[in-house]
Order: C-alpha cells, then structure tokens, then sequence
C-alpha cells in the first residue's frame, strides 16, 4: 500500500525522524483522508487522534442518542467508542473507510447494550418533564419561542415520532439512523451492516415505507 | 421507464435529485409518482424534527482524562500481555513439570518410610522384645520355647 510504504511505514532512521518531526509539528490533517490520520495516530501522534474524536464526537454522540434514546448513556457509549478507537490504533489496517470501521465499533456497542439491558430498559418509565439524572436536560428541549400548550404539544408529536422509528426492525432502524442522519450512502452501510449494497437498499426502501405509512397523521 | 422503476428508487431522487433524463420526463408526465415522492418528502421533512441534543461541554474532557488513564496503564499491560506469551506458558509448563517429577523421585525413595520399612522395623523391635522375654523366662525357671537338642 503506497500509504505504509510512504509517510506511515518508514524504513530509513532519516524518514522516522522526519515522522517524529510532523508529528510534533503543526500537522495539517485537514489534507489527509481520515484512514491516514488514523494510521498517524497508531504512530503515537495524540494529535492525530484527537483530531478525530474533535471531527466525530458530535456524530457519534447523535447517533447513540437516536440508538439508545438517552443522552447520557449515548455519551457514555460514545466515549467507549473512542476507547475503543484509541487501545485499536496499533492495529488499524484501513482496509476500509475510518468511518466504516467507527460506525461498525459503534453500532455493535449500541445493539450488544440494547440487548444486554432489554428487560431493564423495558420496565423504566421516562418521564418527559424530569431532567436527565447526568447531564440534567429535559428528553426534548423546550421551544422558548412556543407556548406550554404548544410545547407539550410538539413533545408528544416527537415521542410519538421516535415511537414509530423504534418500532422498525433492529437493521431497518440502524440503516435509517446511518442514512438519514449520518448522511451516510449504501455502500458504507452495506459494509458497516455486513450486506450486499443491493440488499442495503431494499431494506432501507421498505423502512422508508413502512415510515411513510405510519407517520402519515404527522405529514 | 416505469414507475416501479421511479418508486424503487425514491430515496436516491430525493436526495440526489433526479439525474436520469427518463426519470424526469416520467416524473412530469405521471401524477402518481410526483405525489408519491411529494409524500415521501414529507416524511423525510417530519423525521428532521427528531433532533439529537448537543455533547455534554465536559464529553472531551473525560474522554482525555480516559486516554490518558489507558496510556497509563499500557506498561502494566504490557507485563500482562507478555506473561500470555505462549513460550512463557510452556517455560512455566516445563518448570512445573520438573518440579513435579522431582519431588516424586525424592518422594519415592522416602515412601517406604512411612509404610513397608516401618513395618519390618517394627517386626524387628518385636522379636527382639520376644529374645529378651524367653531368656528372662529361661533364667527364672520359668517355660521356654526353646526346641530341646535331640
């Protein structure tokens, strides 16, 4: 791979000091893919890697919400993630994009604590008014430009919104997070979900009909 | 172009508008496939409002404080890691091994020790006491077991 051979797998103790060097230095990651920076911060250069977690914490933080519907087990899960990221440094191949291979870390996290904690979750009543016990916001922030009524109003839409995606099949649902709000295509989710892009499709397909159908009352 | 073929690809028109020239020509002349994608639209626009609440300010901040206990602890796993290695376990396999047989061998001369040996010492101390109780027998008139010589 021109990537090893090249900046990241020097072989000359010239060009290892000239890694050191840009590592210490102002390094512009900007410029690279992310599967080279990843292979930057398996050299030991913190940067690199804080450079991503700086990219995708937002993200990933979003996508365990939608996941988990908590704020803060997704921020306790997404800090696993990047655990996870941080002890794989030495080992990342970048056989595949660095986004495939996050989101593929983070969706089994996310469906290994679902189902570990299925019964548990099943019995809790949310409250929509109580503050989140950690980071003491409210499940859906209130719109300061709408009335009580109104709020109250907008909160059930939401919930009854999430409702309808929750209740898709546990792939349908994960592909809609990854499509709709991750932005992501087929091929990545074919490769984060183990499909054929073909199939990534036509399941995303029939969970946008399903959608469509139930949320027809919020259209 | 039909419109299985526009339906089965309303997500990709959605989002990337519709590239095929047949795709738009069908879609301006067939009413059901435009109010199709309108709906479909609709329920994208009614999934935005589901919005994902902003990172805690503090998320980075234990997420370093994490890091660097890992980076901490990495000699103590490297230890670890290298007590897994298998020439390790077969070295402490083989030390095990040795010491085993070694203390059967030494073991084993002892054994007697504690059964056979101590049996026939104990014969021996009980004849001895019989020799001693005939000749007290002998000297005191008294009976003994000696075999008269013809």
């Amino acid at each position: 791979m021109a990537l090893k051979s090249g900046l990241f797998m020097p072989t000359a103790t010239g060009r290892m000091q000239g890694v050191a060097e840009m590592a210490a230095s102002h390094v512009p990651y900007d410029s690279l893919s992310d599967a080279e920076v990843m292979l930057r911060a398996g050299t030991d250069d913190d940067a690199a890697y804080e450079y991503l977690v700086t990219k995708y914490h937002r993200p990933m933080i979003a996508f365990m919400y939608r996941m988990c519907r908590s704020q803060a087990l997704a921020e306790e899960l997404a800090q696993e993630v990047f655990l996870r990221v941080y002890r794989s440094r030495k080992t990342y191949a970048a056989e595949a994009k660095f986004t495939t291979w996050l989101y593929r870390i983070a969706t089994n996290l996310a469906v290994n604590h679902a189902r570990d904690h299925k019964v548990e979750r099943s019995g809790k009543v949310v409250s929509l008014d109580e503050p989140d016990e950690e980071s003491g916001t409210t499940l859906d922030v209130a719109d300061p430009t709408l009335n009580v009524e109104q709020n109250i109003l907008r909160r059930e839409r939401l919930q009854a919104i999430k409702k309808h995606v929750m209740a898709l099949p546990e792939k349908q649902r994960t592909a809609v997070f990854m499509h709709k709000y991750q932005g992501m295509d087929y091929r990545e989710i074919a490769e984060v979900l183990k499909l054929s892009e073909s199939a990534t499709k036509s399941l995303l397909f029939r969970a946008y009909e399903v959608l469509r159908e139930r949320l027809k009352e919020f259209v | 172009m039909n419109c299985n073929d526009v339906r089965e690809n309303l997500i990709e028109l959605l989002t990337d508008g519709p590239a095929d020239p047949q795709v738009k020509t069908h879609l301006s002349q067939c009413g059901a496939c435009t109010a199709e994608l309108a709906s479909m639209r609709k329920t994208m626009a009614v999934l935005d409002e589901w919005e994902a609440p902003e990172p805690s300010p503090y998320f980075l901040t234990r997420l370093r404080a994490h890091v660097k206990e890992e980076r901490e602890k990495a000699p103590a796993a490297k230890w670890v890691a290298w007590l897994r290695r298998p020439v390790l376990a077969v070295s402490l396999a083989t030390m095990l091994a040795t010491g085993g047989l070694l203390y059967r061998l030494t073991v084993g001369t002892q054994a007697p020790d504690n059964g056979a040996v101590a049996d026939i010492e104990s014969l021996d101390k009980n004849h001895d006491l019989i020799i001693d109780t005939d000749l007290v027998n002998e000297l005191t008139g008294g009976p003994s077991d000696d075999v008269a010589e013809p």
